[in-house]
């Protein structure tokens, strides 16, 4: 499942590194609000982590195995056709990346990737 | 609480693919322990394989059956409409999980200050764990009110 467009890709210098983000949208009808719910349409919290690792991907097309997530927080709900980006920015060892999803510039959800291992560049 | 079987349908407002739990097996006041599966025309299943991330949704619905059976009964009750607010900590044994195969899931309740609890949930294939983590749900009422 995609949701970034590599082309949108903008990067942002930022103390100890730089911060690599996509705008993206999705659409009412997408096959990840399906059933979540009928009522009321909220993109899944593992639809956020889905971006983030997809945006992780575009960084690094030999992106190690997810090992943990740390202090992962949703702040704000996510609905068809809003307005959204996410950055990925270094985490604490090279074996990690921050992200951060924001929606209509509010904070969406934001939380720590943990890779199986080191992975070199960006 | 456990003992008639009560269809999911009544528990968890997910319905078609985003509905992971397909059983709950046990269920009492701080745990609950349910089947899952994850349908392989499931939105993130890719060449036949899901990723481990989806361990975090069946440990939320578990976490989420669970609240709407302990409230059964009660005026307004219905499937529980809460929201996963924070994934405190996760550990995934490997990168995907199978899809079309039973999973077992359990939740346990870690604390309680309604409407926010907090659980531990486990993610095994037959009997092997491959997803662990803590979970924060904010209630914010079920769905039927």
């Amino acid at each position: 499942m995609r949701f970034l467009r590599p082309s949108d890709r903008q990067s942002t210098l930022i103390a100890g590194g730089s911060s690599e983000s996509w705008p993206f949208t999705v659409p009412a009808g997408h096959p990840c609000f399906a059933g979540h719910f009928d009522d009321g349409a909220i993109l899944p919290g593992v639809a956020h982590l889905s971006v983030a690792l997809e945006a992780c991907a575009l960084l690094n097309p030999r992106v190690p195995a997810l090992l943990a997530l740390e202090d992962v927080r949703f702040m704000r709900p996510v609905l068809p056709g809003d307005a959204c980006h996410v950055a990925i920015t270094p985490g604490c060892g090279s074996s990690s990346r921050r992200f951060e999803i924001q929606c209509h510039g509010d904070a969406a959800s934001r939380g720590v990737l943990v890779f199986a291992s080191p992975w070199t560049g960006q | 609480m456990s003992g008639v079987p009560v269809p999911l349908l009544e528990l968890l407002p997910h319905t078609g693919t985003a509905r992971l739990l397909t059983a709950v097996v046990h269920c009492d006041d701080t745990s609950v322990m349910a089947v899952g599966e994850i349908r392989s025309d499931h939105p993130f299943v890719c060449d036949g394989q899901a990723p481990a991330f989806l361990a975090i949704e069946l440990g939320a619905q578990a976490a989420a059956a669970m609240e709407s059976m302990a409230r059964r009964g009660m005026p307004l009750s219905g499937p529980m409409r809460g929201r996963l607010v924070r994934i405190r900590d996760a550990q995934f044994a490997e990168d995907t999980l199978p899809v079309n195969t039973p999973l077992e899931v359990t939740a346990h309740v870690v604390a309680l200050a309604l409407p926010l609890a907090v659980y531990r949930v486990r993610v095994c294939l037959e009997g092997v764990e491959r997803a662990t983590a803590t979970l924060s749900t904010y209630d914010s009422g079920s769905a039927a009110a």
